[in-house]
């Protein structure tokens, strides 16, 4: 099982450190020597501009896209030189949640929730249901969702009918890239308020990327931002505010962020 | 007596496990290990035989595992579930305030309730019907979509400027020029077969000499045009289907559409006129080239010499055989284009529904074509040409 190898808090409960990342498109640098750590536990909110390569880090931290340069290591395991075993383990202890939901268009929500236990686990298939069915409750959808398919489904529901999928395995750590872009903002609130749950019980690693203020100040513990092509400063949002840096100036004193904090009651 | 999941063969604490043990009337389990969903498998099934095979108080214990997880605690709230149905209470125990939290929000949710349809009593009937009534439809929606085009067709004849000349070169290119190869050789080598079969039956009669005739009827009436759209239908039909198809599913045309733009002046018209102009075209080069290859044959066969070929071919050819091949092939073009169009713009906005409706195009665009050859067969002869 994965957990022999993944448990063991490694060093300062680092859960997934960046090192050195550099991902290249042609003569198109996206990163450069871009460093970041993920520590166990934490929900980090992952921040910048349009375009500044915010879905190719996560991409590169799951193995999609190679970097040109530097190391990844998650769990303790670095993604580059271990074995095909021990990746395959880290692969099954992550829920990764894309941009447009990347839901499997021929099946339906259900075996869309339930493809993962299907494809790792032996479990019955009663239990399977059943499980696939909670997930889908705690997502906030109805169970008349079950046995619709893909194309018939709001893009608010895709996101979420994607984040049930993602959760079904109960992951250690959640990529989510912009998990409530497109949701109503009670949904959204909803959202959140479901994150922090899922991390405050199971002890959740979280990582989104996110263009909602009112997120990040609901439920974020750090929040990194990308700019530059590195992370410019990692850390909780009232140190971000005292940044000089423009754009995070911008960013949070700008009259969304301020409307964000007010509404939260920080700056 | 105590249970472990087979998924690993030694007994380690990662692994979801029990142990009961009777205090009086209530059995009391205790859960150890890991109680995650990828260690459920096998454990969950040996604890729901227990428990539900003891009748009386059930106390579960949850403080010596490892580790739990919302499938872990879902299997649980279940059999709870199951135990109180049968009026007896079943406790789950635990210290750790993670765990309650877990079991809390772990709930099994209902499937809510379908309203059931009444079965038919004729299903053989009713699917008989809903076939006829679904394909009529079908066919009146395909007829609706002609005509559309037709309105279209007509003004642009009319406003020849709004006829968009790049995507109409583009797809003349591609449905035409780039169809020419694989014509040209099929109908080289059908041509070849026809007329060395011909002038090998013939020879029996000691008439061999009208297997140029037999050649010129057959390839000039029939194969060449036959042939052709045949090929342009595997070829262009499904790509129309799968390009406009992927374009749908894309919301790219509810995209068009929403900018007032008629996909089928943007997207069928230049497929489909496209087809209309290469496919007469095709079908020419695919007589020559029959021809071409029937006299190959003809000379290696009867030893009769290309200019001789040319010479007999030239006394017997009636002009009207090459009008009834070419005539034919604008009304397998319009087919074939509107066919491949009309299922693309079916499309759901499913890739798999793409998938499944370029298939259909070409079996239907194959099919059309031939019972039109079939029914113009019929008509030529009735009028006698
Ligand atoms: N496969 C690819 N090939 C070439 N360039 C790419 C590729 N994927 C991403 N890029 C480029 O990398 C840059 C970062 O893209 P990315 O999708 O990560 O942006 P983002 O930060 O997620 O933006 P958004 O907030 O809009 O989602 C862009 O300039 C994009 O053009
Ligand atoms: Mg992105």
């Amino acid at each position: 099982m994965a957990a022999s190898t993944i448990e063991q808090p490694t060093a300062n409960n680092v859960l997934v450190r960046l090192r050195g990342i550099t991902n290249r498109f042609g003569r198109n640098t996206v990163h450069e020597n871009l460093d970041l750590d993920i520590r166990k536990g934490e929900i980090l909110g992952l921040i910048g501009g349009s375009g500044t390569g915010k879905s190719v880090l996560l991409r590169t931290i799951i193995g999609l896209n190679k970097q040109q340069n530097g190391s990844i290591e998650i769990m303790g395991v670095n993604m580059d030189t271990a074995t095909e075993a021990t990746k395959a383990k880290v692969r099954n202890s992550w829920g990764v949640l894309f941009q447009d939901g990347a839901l499997f268009s021929s099946l339906s929500v259900l075996d869309n929730i339930q493809f993962p236990l299907r494809e790792f686990t032996h479990i019955s298939p009663a239990l399977r249901e059943s499980i696939a069915r909670m997930k889908l409750h705690m997502v906030g959808l109805p169970q008349d969702a079950a046995p619709k398919f893909p194309g018939d489904l709001s893009g608010g529901m895709r996101k979420r009918v994607g984040l049930a999928r993602a959760l079904v395995m109960d992951p250690f750590l959640l990529l989510l890239d912009e998990p409530t872009a497109g949701l109503d903002p009670v949904g959204a609130a909803a959202f959140d308020q479901l994150v922090l749950t899922l991390r405050n019980s199971l002890g959740l690693t979280v990582c989104m990327v996110t263009h909602d203020l009112d997120s990040l100040y609901a439920i974020c513990d750090r929040v990194a931002v990308l700019a530059d092509k590195k992370i410019l400063a990692v850390d909780t949002i009232p140190k971000l505010l005292d940044n000089p840096y423009p754009w995070i100036q911008e960013y949070f004193k700008g009259p969304r962020g301020r409307a964000a904090a007010f509404g939260k009651g920080v700056a | 007596m105590s249970f472990s999941s087979p998924s690993q063969n030694e007994p380690s604490p990662k692994v979801a496990a029990f142990t009961t043990q009777l205090q009086g009337n209530t059995l009391a389990i205790t859960l150890t290990g890991e109680w995650v969903v990828s260690s459920l498998c096998g454990v969950e099934e040996a604890l729901n035989t227990k428990a539900l095979g003891h009748t009386g108080p059930l106390k579960v214990l949850l403080d010596n595992i490892t580790r739990l997880d919302t499938a872990g605690a879902l299997c649980l709230n279940i059999l709870a579930l199951v135990k109180k149905q049968q009026g007896q209470p079943l406790e789950l125990l635990t210290q750790h305030q993670n765990y309650q939290q877990l079991l809390v929000a772990s709930q099994p949710v209902e499937e809510e309730s379908k309203d059931s349809k009444s079965p038919s009593r004729f299903p053989a009937l009713e699917n008989l019907g809903k076939l006829v009534s679904s394909t009529l439809w079908v066919f009146g929606h395909q007829l609706a979509f002609f005509g559309h085009f037709c309105t279209t067709f007509v003004h642009l004849i009319a406003n020849p400027r709004r006829m968009r000349l790049t995507p109409l070169v583009f797809h003349m290119e591609q449905t035409g020029l780039r169809t020419v190869p694989i014509v040209a050789l099929l109908t080289f080598l059908i041509g070849m077969v026809v007329a060395y079969m011909g002038a090998e039956e013939l020879a029996r009669f000691g008439a061999q000499v009208f297997a140029v005739n037999l050649l010129e009827v057959t390839v000039m009436r029939e194969m060449g045009v036959l042939i052709t759209s045949i090929v342009v239908a595997g070829r262009s039909s499904s790509s129309f289907t799968a390009q406009i198809g992927a374009m749908v599913s894309n919301e790219e045309v509810a995209a068009l559409r929403s900018m007032g733009l008629d996909p089928m002046e943007l997207l069928v018209a230049p497929r489909v006129i496209a087809l209309l102009i290469t496919l007469p075209l095709l079908v020419f080069i695919a007589n020559i080239m029959a021809l071409a290859g029937g006299a190959l044959a003809i000379w290696y066969s009867m030893d009769l010499s290309f200019m001789a070929f040319v010479d007999r071919f030239h006394s017997i050819a009636q002009i009207k055989n090459f009008f009834v091949g070419m005539v034919k092939s604008p009304f397998f073009a319009i087919i074939i284009g509107i066919v491949g169009c009309y299922q693309g713009l079916n499309a759901s906005r499913s890739a798999e529904s793409v998938g499944f409706l370029t298939t259909k195009s070409v079996v239907e665009s194959i099919f059309l074509v031939i019972v039109l050859d079939a029914m113009f067969a019929i008509f030529f002869t009735t009028i006698g040409i």
